[in-house]
């Protein structure tokens, strides 16, 4: 079967003044229909830039320097920009981190939300448009449609704005949604609503969605598969609960384990991962991560590490995956 | 057992009672925003007590008027046995170098053009802390305390990360060595690698420096590691407080409840497909009447609709305003 979404070797350069930055690394993975895959990493590390360039949306004078994205048959990174838009919005809809701002503040939402319907002819009349995001808005929760069609972006409050942006990209069935940090801006009891909604439409249009975060507790709650990035490469890549159960990067697991919990014990002193993401202007030599890793030796800070199969399904970048141990990183601290 | 370092009475901030031009020629009066409203706590010293809740809760504003960086509307903090509200701007001010503040964007809470030296120099100078000859060795001995080189006393914020940001804000509040911090979400701009330091490191200086520190967060994880006691604030007031074992393991407060099963956690064997607290928070220009969170409560009943709960003790140190405390342990 053809992934819904076959992403190959995704390279993404931006000039700066500084130099060039590498900010998407040769990232491949794919999406099937009806998965919910999972990108996340650190701020700098990737992952909204690797959704940007899915989509087409790298600013200038930054862009995709290689790589392809093979959706529906074709590579989107050779499409024209016209072309490009027939995708965005229809097969591909996205949802941004901040839906308030990503709404017109003078615009009615019900205007906003049929606006992508009318733009690539999935409605023809506007009392069409409004009988379908009346029901659209129905769908994500949003009480009392039949009125609030007509309210500005200011009238809802954060929560309602990201089903506002939800119902959006619902509106011209796409098969694809990429999420881009899409209940950061939230507070937790509204964050659970949005993700549990997002699940069950998921699930119930059967769609691909890429959730991009940087929390492994959202990860973990709602995605079947995961790739966890670091300076631009996508460092780790398996089935979520093997991620949590086994993890075979340093970089993962000194994640999972400098994060504080609900569950465990209360009392264990964290271990903190030393220092701080690279600079991208300088990457150091070798693999990316090894300033901060415990295990790194000679060969790290010359050889360029791949992602390699450690297990079926489990990839890996690292060269001394063999030598990890659960403990690595209380006997690195202490 | 000995007076506690802080003691909050009653403290309450009102916003906007006094009515503007319009509105007095008009004659309409506008009910007030009651951010803060009522609270009451304690701190002892070297403890760490935590203000959990979500956005509006009146946590940063409430944090920010114990400094009286926001006047309080009615109420007392006493520190140290002193009622901050009493004090006039030179004493107030003399007061600071007691009372320090962390602030949430280590990048905003920084002057850009200023280096480490004249950032923490300043304090040092204004306050009269150390003797001019000696604030050079007072600043590297501050870096070393939070952990940063002494390379960085000649540089300005933009050559940092987040992490190391956080670390010369927390450098610049223990410039002044005071007694107690206020510190507002210190890790919630920090990415999630660096987030640990910053907490080892407040945990470190607490036992270090006997500091004492009012903790304020949205994250229950963070609270539940840096915490001795604990308070849930929704809507203006504080809905349940006691030792983080009782916030942690026995909460009673149907919201804190809702907070705790609403929080991802790095469980992949933890998926649920019911959201934990069904609607949202109702406006704070018109808080529904009784308990505020009665609208999104699953144990609302009448009494809940009509009278605020409440402080009740529960246990030694657990407090909770709930109607139906009783009932809560089990979920309907």
């Amino acid at each position: 079967m053809m992934a819904l979404l076959d992403i190959r070797h995704l390279t993404t350069q931006i000039p700066t003044p500084r130099g060039t930055l590498t900010v998407v690394d040769d990232v491949s993975f794919t999406v099937d229909a009806g998965e919910c895959f999972g990108l996340v990493g650190e701020s700098g590390s990737g992952k909204s830039m690797t959704i940007k360039s899915i989509l087409g949306l790298i600013p200038p004078p930054g862009r995709v320097t290689g790589g392809a994205v093979l959706h529906d048959g074709q590579d989107l990174t050779l499409l024209s920009p016209r072309a490009m838009n027939a995708i965005r919005g229809r097969g591909i809809a996205t949802i941004v981190q901040d839906a308030s701002s990503a709404l017109n503040p003078v615009l009615r939402i019900g205007k906003q939300i049929a606006e992508s319907m009318l733009e690539h002819g999935i409605v023809r009349t506007r009392a069409e448009a409004r009988a379908r995001v009346i029901d659209l808005m129905a769908k994500v929760g949003i009480p009392a449609p039949e009125t609030r069609i007509d309210d500005y972006p200011h009238q809802f409050s954060g929560g309602m704005c990201q089903r506002v942006v939800i119902a959006a990209a619902l509106s011209c069935n796409p098969e694809l949604i990429l999420a881009d940090e899409p209940t950061t801006a939230l507070d937790v009891t509204i964050q659970d609503q949005i993700l549990k909604l997002l699940l069950a439409l998921q699930h119930d249009l059967g769609l691909g969605l890429v959730l991009v975060t940087h929390d492994l507790g959202v990860v973990a709650q709602t995605c079947q598969r995961v790739a966890v990035m670091y300076a631009g490469q996508i460092v780790e890549m398996v089935g979520t609960a093997d991620l949590f159960r086994q993890p075979r990067h340093p970089y993962t697991m000194g994640l999972l384990n400098c994060v504080p919990r609900l569950d465990g014990p209360a009392d264990k002193r964290l271990t903190p991962i030393p220092g701080a993401p690279p600079d991208l202007a300088h990457p150091p030599s070798g693999c990316r991560f090894h300033p901060r890793c415990p295990l790194a030796a000679d060969a790290c800070r010359s050889g360029k590490p791949t992602l390699t199969e450690v297990s079926p399904g489990h990839l890996s970048r690292c060269i001394r995956q063999d030598a990890l141990t659960a403990d690595l990183w209380e006997t690195a601290v202490a | 057992m000995p007076d506690p370092l802080l003691d909050v009475r009653h403290l309450s901030k009102h916003y906007g009672s006094a009515t503007g031009l319009l509105k007095r020629l008009s004659g309409a009066k506008s009910a007030p925003l009651i951010a803060v409203d009522d609270v009451s706590f304690t701190i002892a010293q070297g403890e760490i007590f935590s203000l959990v809740g979500e956005s509006g809760s009146g946590k940063t504003t409430l944090g920010r008027s114990l400094l009286r960086l926001i006047e309080p509307t009615t109420g007392e903090i006493r520190f140290d046995g002193t009622d901050l509200c009493t004090l006039d701007a030179t004493a107030m001010r003399a007061m600071r170098r007691q009372v320090q503040m962390i602030f949430q964007d280590p990048y905003s809470s920084l002057n850009p053009r200023l280096t480490v030296r004249q950032t923490i120099g300043e304090v040092l100078r204004v306050h009269a802390i150390r003797p001019v000859a000696q604030i050079d060795a007072r600043i590297t001995e501050l870096l070393a305390l939070v952990g940063l080189p002494a390379e960085a006393l000649d540089r300005t914020p933009r050559n940092f990360s987040g992490g190391q940001l956080q670390r010369l804000g927390i450098a610049r509040a223990l410039a002044m060595e005071p007694l107690f911090i206020v510190a507002d979400e210190p890790v919630s701009a920090v990415d999630v690698s660096m987030q640990a330091q910053i907490m080892n490191l407040l945990l470190d200086l607490r036992s270090r420096l006997g500091l004492t520190l009012l903790f304020i967060a949205h994250d229950l994880s963070v609270v539940r590691y840096l915490s001795d006691r604990v308070g849930v604030m929704y809507m203006g007031r504080i809905v349940e407080s006691g030792t983080r074992n009782q916030m942690f393991e026995v909460a009673r407060h149907p919201y804190t409840q809702a907070l705790l099963r609403a929080a991802p956690r790095p469980d992949p064997a933890r998926k649920g497909t019911e959201a934990a607290v069904r609607g949202e928070p109702p406006s704070p220009l018109s808080p529904p009447p009784g308990c505020h969170f009665h609208t999104r409560c699953p144990f609302a009943t009448a009494i809940c609709r009509s009278t605020p709960p409440p402080p009740e003790t529960v246990a030694p140190g657990h407090v909770v305003r709930c109607h139906h405390h009783a009932q809560t342990h089990v979920m309907p």
